[in-house]
């Protein structure tokens, strides 16, 4: 999408307007979902990107536009998979018990291809703090300082996980 | 562990940071030259950039279902744009634009700011033809400027833009080939690996893309000669994709 | 990798016979004669020589690859089908008057100093031409295409990569469906290039009497020509700045992203049209 279609549907949405918001839900909820998934597993990550979006229409006042909306959008997306995670896992760890074992088992319908979806298996097994630093760094681009900051560790910490699951990403290479 | 084996993992240790740039001058060519004499931490490298790599690759994952729906039940009630008919997109200053020119260009660019033109284009309507711009070097943004002009003003209902599949389909003179070709190509999709289907999928998705954009401009922007002509000049483009498609898969068939 | 390959090749033929050079074909070629590679797959290397004769090396004794004629033309492929999908190089050298068809499937490919007409269908892999004599068109589905030196004009597209033209004479028509274009130090009257996702470079002249036309949709375009040129240059932007180092008197406005000016004289036609992304027209210097 154009830039300033985009920063238009960031106005009018920030005025109450569904539909501009709607457009950026559809623009944006790949990205979203797919940092949901890599961050959480497939279990609450369909939620977890629900919650983002009702989340990111509730502080759209405070979006000042010095940054892309993508951007502020992610790094809501971020903070909020980092504090809800756990709470999420716990519900949905007792609703799995209680409606059986094949809902948990129902494959989500994805973009990647086949290769990708074999790595992002193979993401979902990492320890969860490796897990962290690599998608942030390795997939998202973000710098060693940006992610320290948000996950509260030291940037050593963060290099050093970083190296962590490059190592045990590389069996799953062809 | 044995002492080689420490040592060993003391290199490999540094490899991540080695390939992000993220030792220091020193340490980097330490590293550097024990890469020179070591196969085995040569082959680590390779292995770590190629997973850096992947990763770097993955795109975005939809949901397994629209989770529109949710949010929209959720969020609140509809309220009326406190702003519209009054949208305006700021122009990037000149110091906000991107800038790959040379850096004379950049340096002039600075020195004549205060000069510089950055015209709307109810002012670009207004100008006349004997407009002159004297100065040896030129800048004009043009950047969306009229759009969201065009879109206050916009007569479909609550101001919202119409959903472009709905405005604009493919110019009458391609329309006829093209569901011809899509049709042929739907059916040679068999006779196609499927390597060649990827690339040829992820390549027609560009053209998706810049189809997509021309028509969400022409819903905003429905006079302008040079969307309809760049639209078009799209869809010509995706014939020609799809006579490749054909052609290959007659060749592999 | 076909450099590496192409490296290989060239040191085993000025040293003797390749170790890998194990199965040779030679042919007589005559004057008219059309060579027509086609179903090959493999890193191929053509060449020209001083001889009326064609000679194919391969690397594989089974590659199965044959060499026929048929009146004018001489086709050399790999007839049996299971063999198709293997992966042959092979070293071809032949008469530079020759002209020269190539229908590959996922092949690197490069043509030294073939003189007669070039025309390469690839559907994946790179392909380099060098110093052709005559027309050159290439199409690809998925690979960089080169072309340096070329006096008879070039056509080319690839929807995935990058098209780099460089010392380039005669009409151009290029494009990238996913990369950038960079047309070096083009001499011609026809110019035209297109890419949907990529940025087009442009030097070179502008002939009076000539058409240069460069359309992006999201990319820039960057246009640097001689100072003293003479041309009508035609702006459209949807979404993008302009900027020029060459003075500008407006002549034309239609809808606000559209303008025309001339520098110099309007002997020549350039048009310019970016839906998305900057364009720049800078002097050469």
């Amino acid at each position: 999408m154009p830039e300033h279609f985009e920063q238009a549907d960031v106005r009018r949405a920030a005025d109450g307007d569904h539909a501009a918001f709607e457009r950026l839900y559809r623009e944006h909820v790949g990205r979203i979902h797919a940092l949901c998934i890599r961050m959480t597993g497939d279990d609450v990550a369909e939620d977890l990107t629900q919650e983002v979006f009702i989340r990111a229409w509730n502080k759209l006042g405070t979006f000042k536009g010095d940054s892309k909306f993508g951007t502020w959008l992610h790094r809501l997306a971020i903070n909020h998979v980092l504090s809800r995670r756990e709470t999420l896992r716990r519900r949905q760890s007792h609703r799995a018990h209680g409606e059986g074992i094949l809902n948990r088992l129902a494959a989500p319908v994805r973009r990647s291809s086949g290769h990708a979806m074999d790595l992002e298996k193979a993401i979902g097994e990492l320890p969860e703090r490796a897990r962290d630093v690599f998608v942030l760094y390795d997939v998202e681009g973000y710098s060693h300082d940006e992610i320290a900051e948000s996950l509260g560790v030291s940037v050593g910490t963060s290099k050093s996980q970083l190296h962590r699951a490059r190592m045990l990403m590389r069996k799953h290479l062809d | 562990m044995n002492r080689f084996a420490t040592e060993h993992t003391d290199w490999t240790d540094r490899l991540s940071d080695f390939m992000d740039g993220a030792l220091g001058s020193a340490e980097h060519t330490e590293v550097e030259d024990h890469l020179s004499g070591c196969g085995a931490c040569r082959r680590t490298l390779e292995e770590l950039r190629a997973v850096a790599s992947r990763a770097a690759e993955l795109g975005p994952v939809e949901p397994s279902r629209d989770l529109w729906g949710g949010i929209a039940a959720t969020i609140e009630a509809p309220v009326a744009p406190k702003t519209a008919g009054a949208q305006v997109i700021e122009l990037p200053t000149a110091g906000q634009r991107r800038n790959h020119g040379p850096t004379r260009g950049r340096d002039l660019e600075e020195a004549l700011a205060p000069r510089r033109f950055v015209l709307s284009s109810r002012q670009l309507a207004a100008a006349s033809l004997a407009l002159v711009a004297a100065t040896s070097f030129v800048t004009w943004s043009l950047r969306g400027v009229s759009a969201p002009e065009q879109a206050a003003v916009d007569p479909v209902p609550g101001g919202v833009i119409m959903p472009t599949s709905q405005i604009v389909g493919p110019p009458a003179d391609l329309a006829g080939e093209l569901a011809s070709l899509e049709a042929a190509v739907l059916d040679a999709r068999a006779d196609l690996d499927p390597n060649t289907v990827r690339v040829l999928e992820r390549n027609l998705g560009i053209i998706e893309q810049a189809i997509d954009d021309s028509r969400r401009a022409l819903a905003q922007d429905p006079e302008n000669d040079f969307l309809v002509e760049h639209l078009h000049r799209v869809y010509e483009r995706k014939i020609e994709y799809l006579r490749d498609a054909t052609r290959v898969a007659e060749s592999a068939g | 990798m076909t450099s590496v390959a192409l490296i290989l090749l060239l040191t085993a033929s000025s040293h003797g016979p390749a170790p890998w050079a194990v199965a040779d074909t030679v042919v007589q070629i005559r004057a008219g004669d059309r060579v027509v590679l086609e179903n090959l797959a493999g890193d191929v290397s053509v060449e020209t020589w001083g001889r009326q004769e064609m000679e194919v090396r391969t690397d594989d004794e089974g590659s199965g690859i044959s060499v026929r004629r048929s009146g004018s033309t001489v086709r050399v492929s790999t007839d049996d089908r299971k063999r198709r999908s293997r992966s042959v190089d092979a070293y071809i050298r032949l008469p530079a008057s020759v002209d020269l068809q190539v229908r590959g499937r996922s092949l690197d490919l490069v043509v030294e100093g073939v003189n007669g007409r070039i025309d390469v269908n690839n559907v994946s892999g790179n392909v380099r031409i060098e110093n052709p004599g005559g027309p050159v068109s290439v199409r690809t589905i998925e690979g960089e295409i080169h072309v340096i030196g070329a006096l008879g004009g070039v056509t080319a597209s690839s929807q995935s990569d990058d098209v780099t033209l460089r010392d380039v004479r005669g009409p151009v028509d290029v494009h990238s469906g996913d990369g950038d274009i960079v047309l070096a130090d083009v001499v011609s009257t026809s110019v035209r290039a297109e890419t949907q996702d990529g940025d087009i470079d442009f030097t070179g002249t502008i002939d009076d009497g000539g058409d240069y036309g460069f359309f992006v949709h999201d990319g820039d375009a960057t246009i640097a020509i001689p100072s003293g040129v003479n041309a009508r240059v035609e702006v459209s932007t949807f979404d993008g700045d302009f900027e020029s180092e060459f003075p500008v008197r407006l002549q034309r406005f239609t809808g606000g992203r559209e303008f025309d000016f001339t520098v110099g004289e309007p002997r020549a036609r350039i048009e310019i049209q970016v839906f998305d992304g900057e364009i720049r027209l800078l002097q050469r210097r």
